[in-house]
């Protein structure tokens, strides 16, 4: 089993790495699992310059030439994702969120399908819920198995019970993770993922002009992988997209 | 605004602005922004600027559902402004721009800035890449208005508002939260030292008597955060102890 950990702490080994650490050691007392640690402050992945050239074009279109193609096959390649963030200011860290920026066309283009991934956050004790809503758009279409928060305050903490919780909460996560790992099959799709799923590939096909990478992306897909689609699902499908595309062509 | 009235604008751009990028060693919280490794930066300058306007812009375009990393940088350079507040006399507007992508509390973050500045307005322009109809460019013109607007007339008002009882509660929690944490925070409880409000102002006697009764049960409620009294045995949170 093979595990990448996104490291989104400028400081690199902070407290967030232990945590990420000690995660990789309850996961390797339940089996052989190597970790691969990509530290964003040292990784070389460029400021995003927000000029939009990797939704419509393609992410080959970027200016920045730089390992963010590296990085993504790494990623592709694994069995589990771990995205760890220092919380500051009620969000995930400015690295992190560049990160996230710079893997944006993965929500309009999904891939990370075959990743389970487990979300890492870090703080002294407050942001929890702004920074998951952050965290949560990093990789486009990679199913979040655990999301994992961690208390890591600068100074040290008077309740014990606080200290064996958190403890705890590493090890279920870390079980929960490995558990994920172990089932490879993709899941079935669900009526609001098919929906969604068509919703895109009829919004991207008329206007295949403006957004022809996304248009390629998704010509002649039943799903964005292989998948069984119930008649049930195609009816519901059939009704209701005519209704959406009303809606945006005349309403919005 | 400049319909309105005589205004001048300066424009900040973080592109271009001599800012570095936040390295996580937390010395600005715990010890002063003048122990920020990334002192001889143009930050401070950039901030005395912010603090000598009548009201701020703060506007990014929403990337992934969230300002931009570029944006985030800011905010997390201002991160002790969270810990000592301090942009009371500033009115702000909220600025957030996308191709109609938004996200949950995505102006929640940018309000983070400006800590202390009190939030006029928040708006929101659909700016995708390709043409608007006419309706939706109506729309935009409308709204831009309505902030500029709002923003006109909340920066005429210059006087400091009296804290309402849930403001109140918050200071004296930040204060009493700061005051003990004097030997990991020693920048923080300086500045709550002696203050009896983030500026010179009434407190009513309601809000006294409220938050004298709240504040005790607020800190049984969030013991768990607080730091160990000195003297008693430290036990360090973090796993590899």
């Amino acid at each position: 089993m093979k595990i990448v950990a996104i490291m989104g702490s400028p400081k690199g080994k902070g407290s967030g790495y232990t945590v990420v650490r000690e995660i990789e050691r309850h996961m390797n007392d339940l089996g052989e699992v190597e970790f691969e640690y990509i530290f964003l402050k040292d990784a070389n992945l460029g400021m995003c310059k927000g000029c939009f050239s990797c939704v419509p074009q393609g992410e080959d279109r970027c200016p920045l030439q730089d390992d963010r193609a590296t990085i993504e096959e790494k990623m592709l390649r694994a069995d589990g994702l771990i995205l760890s963030s220092p919380i500051y200011v009620y969000n995930v860290s400015w690295l992190m969120k560049n990160f996230i920026d710079r893997f944006m066309y993965t929500h309009h283009r999904p891939r990370f399908f075959r990743q389970k991934t487990m979300l890492v956050l870090n703080s002294n004790g407050v942001g929890w819920k702004q920074a998951f809503v952050a965290l949560r758009q990093a990789l486009g279409g990679a199913s979040i198995v655990h999301e994992l928060s961690v208390s890591t305050p600068a100074y040290p903490v008077k309740n014990e019970r606080a200290v064996r919780r958190s403890k705890k909460a590493i090890q279920i996560g870390a079980e929960k993770l490995y558990k994920a790992c172990l089932n490879r099959r993709l899941p079935q799709p669900g009526i609001k993922d098919y929906l969604i799923f068509r919703v895109f590939q009829g919004g991207f096909t008329e206007a295949k002009e403006l957004v022809p990478a996304c248009y390629q992306y998704y010509r002649g897909k039943t799903y964005y992988y292989e998948a069984k689609i119930g008649p049930v699902k195609k009816l519901i499908a059939a009704i209701a997209l005519p209704l959406v595309g009303f809606v945006a062509k005349h309403l919005l | 605004m400049k319909g309105i009235g005589e205004v001048e604008f300066e424009y900040i751009f973080l592109k271009d602005a001599n800012i570095g990028m936040c390295t996580g060693c937390m010395s600005c919280m715990a010890h002063g922004e003048d122990t920020c490794p990334l002192k001889d930066d143009d930050l401070a300058q950039i901030r005395e600027k912010m603090l000598g306007a009548h009201g701020l812009i703060l506007s990014s375009p929403i990337h992934a559902r969230g300002v931009t990393g570029l944006m985030k940088n800011f905010i997390d350079r201002l991160a002790y402004t969270i810990g000592r507040p301090m942009f009371f006399h500033q009115k702000a507007l909220l600025v957030l721009n996308s191709g109609g992508g938004r996200g949950k509390g995505d102006f929640a973050a940018l309000g983070f800035a400006v800590n202390g500045a009190r939030i006029v307005h928040r708006l929101y322009v659909l700016t995708p890449w390709y043409p608007l109809r006419e309706k939706a460019l109506r729309r935009n013109d409308k709204a831009i208005r309505l902030g500029a607007e709002k923003l006109f007339r909340t920066c005429l008002d210059t006087n400091l508002p009296a804290p309402g009882i849930l403001d109140y509660l918050m200071f004296r929690f930040s204060k009493a939260y700061n005051m003990r944490e004097s030997v990991h925070l020693p920048a923080c409880s300086e500045y709550y030292r002696g203050k009896e409000y983030y500026y010179e102002t009434g407190i009513s006697p309601i809000a006294r008597l409220s938050v004298g009764v709240l504040l005790p049960i607020f800190m049984m409620a969030v013991k768990d955060l607080l730091p160990a009294d000195e003297g008693e045995t430290h036990k360090a949170a973090r796993p590899d102890s």
